[in-house]
């Protein structure tokens, strides 16, 4: 869906955040909080690193089995009585929605959070048709209420405060009196939804995890919004990427531990809920039918590439935002993606093309703070360097394999030329000497506008003589003495 | 072609590495720390519930009717919601018959949903259910939904209590699941419940309360 809008502008949204004190104390304050709530439940070293292993060990065997997985996750689910649908691109998973609300006779979808619905942009398309998409949970709600978009995967409502939150409910929903009371405000929100989980016919969810083994679909959630939506209306749809799924039910409990501990630092969450059907007979409620849809949407692109492929073990907790110094600067909106932080920098070239994200892979200091939480071990930076270098091998490059849409979208021939030259000069020591003398001789030339080094910075002062010239100036004098 | 098999012709032309499954001593991770004596697995339950505000009661096999009709006094509950035909159900009516002071009408969960929708999203106070297990290590109670008590029973009232023995105690997830081989048959809906319903979306302030229970009340048997 990239292309329905114009491209997003990194560097402009990222610097403008960095200069908005408000952002910046609502985002470091949150990100404070989650750091401490997660280090809160690994007090064990040992036990962490151990759990850690055994998440990446489960991730990575899914994926090495993935075809097989899927097939096995279909055939289970449509024995269990749960429809399977496939999508290759947002369009197609889209299109497979509004069908089946149409298949229910609805023009209302209530939706639990799910970011994969936000990264096909479900709600803007069903608006598009007449149709109407309503979050539940109460931070998308939020976002909703303010036209807005999710500013991190976990709290989607984390860059607001309670005072905007009083204002929005004050001016947006009839009959509110303006409170900055939580409770209150939780109960104007419950109140205001729970008339909709009433009437509604369709209610939409993600999947944190997909079991091949038994064609069952965990959610975790601590609202009962969740609950609410696969449980209340007829039809339950379930969207997940394919890479959710894992071979065996005994996997579940360890990237649950993972899971939620690593987001928001709860031993577990309120409600951790197992679908393995629709209703069957003789039972009283629950949905009448269950559909899952299997989106692609670039994920087979980074699966086709070895390295490429670890970007899928994630089980998006947002840990790596948490920790990120970048995230807690800019904030997530300034990234222009449905993922921000650093997932969101080596997911989202995938799904959206190198050519609209390759200002994404070079936002970053390369810490390794997200490498070093990740509960799945992906070596976030090692992908961050690999995109970087996807991005400036041009598509034509000879035994250079095309792995990446968008590849070489910063390719530049006056860049390499540079630094092809920059290799000459550094190889051969006539021009090595050629090169300092006129660098340290010809210094008052250098312009006092760089590029991109002198928008914050001084510009470079090349000192009047080399080290080498120094060094030998000081040995005539002194000898070899230190 | 169609989307499934595009994408799965996709994947198989992808270069395959074989990646060996996690060894039983891989997964000892999420069992061995979380193992408890009888004494810690009984305190560890009750306090990870009673932080996230679950109000527990010790009772036993005799006295936790009582225990419900006090509560349901107190709290003045306009009704208690029953599961069709459960175990309960018994001690729970005799308790009733024999109070002599008012205490809330019963009524059972013996319809489809779509015969009382609106009774029960909007006229329903309190619900009781019984559970399948609970677990030591996160503070849970399994819930495994049946047509005598539907998933809603423990959803859309605004005070959902359960009954809950010691013995029904595990360690944790992975081996209560391993024990009882749920693999071999999940059922429709299985939940687990660790707390009242909350949220802490609103500048990261946790409100209890939030789509789900406000209120989660433990009748824990100490003698079964």
């Amino acid at each position: 869906m990239s292309h329905s809008h114009p491209l997003h502008d990194f560097r402009a949204a990222s610097s403008h955040a960095a200069q908005d004190p408000t952002q910046r104390h609502n985002t470091r304050a949150a990100m404070d909080f989650l750091m401490q709530r997660r280090a809160a439940q690994f007090p064990d070293a040992d036990e962490l690193s151990r759990l850690r292993d055994l998440g990446q060990r489960i991730r990575q065997r899914a994926l090495s089995r993935l075809p097989l997985l899927l097939e096995q996750l279909e055939a289970r689910c449509v024995a269990n009585g749960i429809q399977v649908h496939w999508a290759d691109t947002p369009a197609e998973a889209c299109e497979i929605v509004a069908g089946l609300m149409r298949q229910a006779n609805s023009q209302e979808i209530i939706k639990g959070k799910s970011m994969v619905s936000e990264e096909i942009e479900l709600n803007h398309f069903l608006e598009a048709q007449g149709m109407t998409a309503l979050e539940s949970d109460m931070g998308e709600f939020i976002v909703q209420l303010a036209h807005e978009k999710p500013s991190h995967i976990i709290m989607p409502a984390i860059h607001k405060t309670k005072v905007d939150i009083a204002h929005l409910f004050h001016d947006e929903l009839p009959r509110t009196p303006y409170t900055e009371d939580v409770d209150e405000l939780i109960q104007i929100g419950r109140h205001a939804l729970r008339q909709r989980f009433f009437t509604a016919k369709v209610g939409l969810s993600g999947v944190n995890v997909a079991v091949a083994e038994t064609g069952t679909l965990v959610l975790v959630e601590n609202e009962g919004n969740g609950r609410l939506t696969t449980s209340a209306p007829e039809m339950h749809i379930a969207i997940t990427g394919i890479e959710k799924v894992v071979e065996k039910l005994e996997d579940v409990p360890p990237i649950l531990s993972l899971l939620t501990r690593s987001a928001t630092g709860q031993p577990i969450t309120t409600y951790v809920n197992m679908i393995s059907s629709p209703r069957k007979a003789g039972e009283k409620d629950g949905p009448q039918q269950v559909h899952l849809v299997l989106l692609d949407n670039g994920r087979s692109q980074a699966y086709a590439d070895l390295q490429l492929r670890e970007t899928l073990q994630c089980i998006r907790c947002g840990a790596c935002m948490n920790h990120c110094p970048v995230y807690t600067r800019i904030g997530g909106h300034a990234y222009g993606t449905t993922y921000p932080g650093p997932i969101g920098k080596i997911i989202s070239p995938h799904l959206l093309g190198l050519d609209d994200t390759k200002d994404l892979p070079s936002a970053s200091t390369l810490c390794g703070a997200c490498s070093e939480v990740c509960p799945v071990r992906i070596p976030i930076p090692e992908l961050l360097l690999r995109l970087r270098q996807e991005s400036v091998t041009p598509e034509n490059e000879p035994n250079h394999p095309h792995t990446v849409r968008g590849q070489g979208a910063k390719y530049r021939a006056t860049e390499k030329w540079l630094w092809r030259s920059w290799a000459r000069i550094y190889s051969q020591p006539v021009l090595y000497r050629a090169s300092r003398f006129a660098a340290t001789r010809l210094r008052g030339l250098l312009p006092h506008d760089v590029g991109a080094w002198t928008i914050a910075r001084a510009k470079p002062q090349p000192a009047a003589k080399s080290l080498h010239e120094l060094v030998a100036e000081y040995q005539a004098t002194q000898g070899n003495q230190p | 072609m169609t989307a499934k098999t595009r994408i799965l012709s996709r994947l198989r032309a992808a270069p395959s590495q074989q990646k060996a499954a996690p060894s039983a001593e891989d997964y000892a991770v999420a069992q061995q720390p979380w193992r408890f004596d009888s004494t810690e697995r009984t305190s560890r339950f009750k306090d990870l519930l009673t932080a996230v505000q679950t109000e527990i009661h010790d009772c036993t096999s005799e006295t936790w009717p009582q225990t419900l009709a006090e509560l349901a006094a107190q709290k003045g509950w306009r009704n208690l919601l029953l599961p069709e035909n459960s175990p309960l159900n018994n001690a729970i009516e005799q308790t009733w018959q024999n109070s002599v002071s008012a205490l809330p009408p019963l009524q059972h969960y013996d319809q489809a949903i779509e015969a009382w929708r609106e009774a029960l999203f909007f006229d329903t106070d309190a619900a009781i259910t019984g559970c399948h297990a609970a677990i030591a290590a996160t503070g849970s109670i399994v819930l495994w939904p049946s047509p005598s008590e539907p998933r809603l029973m423990s959803l859309v009232p605004p005070t959902h209590i359960v009954v809950v023995k010691q013995s029904q105690l595990a360690d944790n997830l992975l081996d209560l699941m391993q024990q009882q081989q749920w693999q071999q048959g999940m059922p429709t809906n299985l939940v687990l419940v660790s707390g009242p319903s909350k949220t802490s979306d609103i500048q990261r302030v946790t409100a209890y309360g939030a789509h789900g229970p406000k209120a989660l009340i433990v009748l824990f048997l100490t003698d079964c």
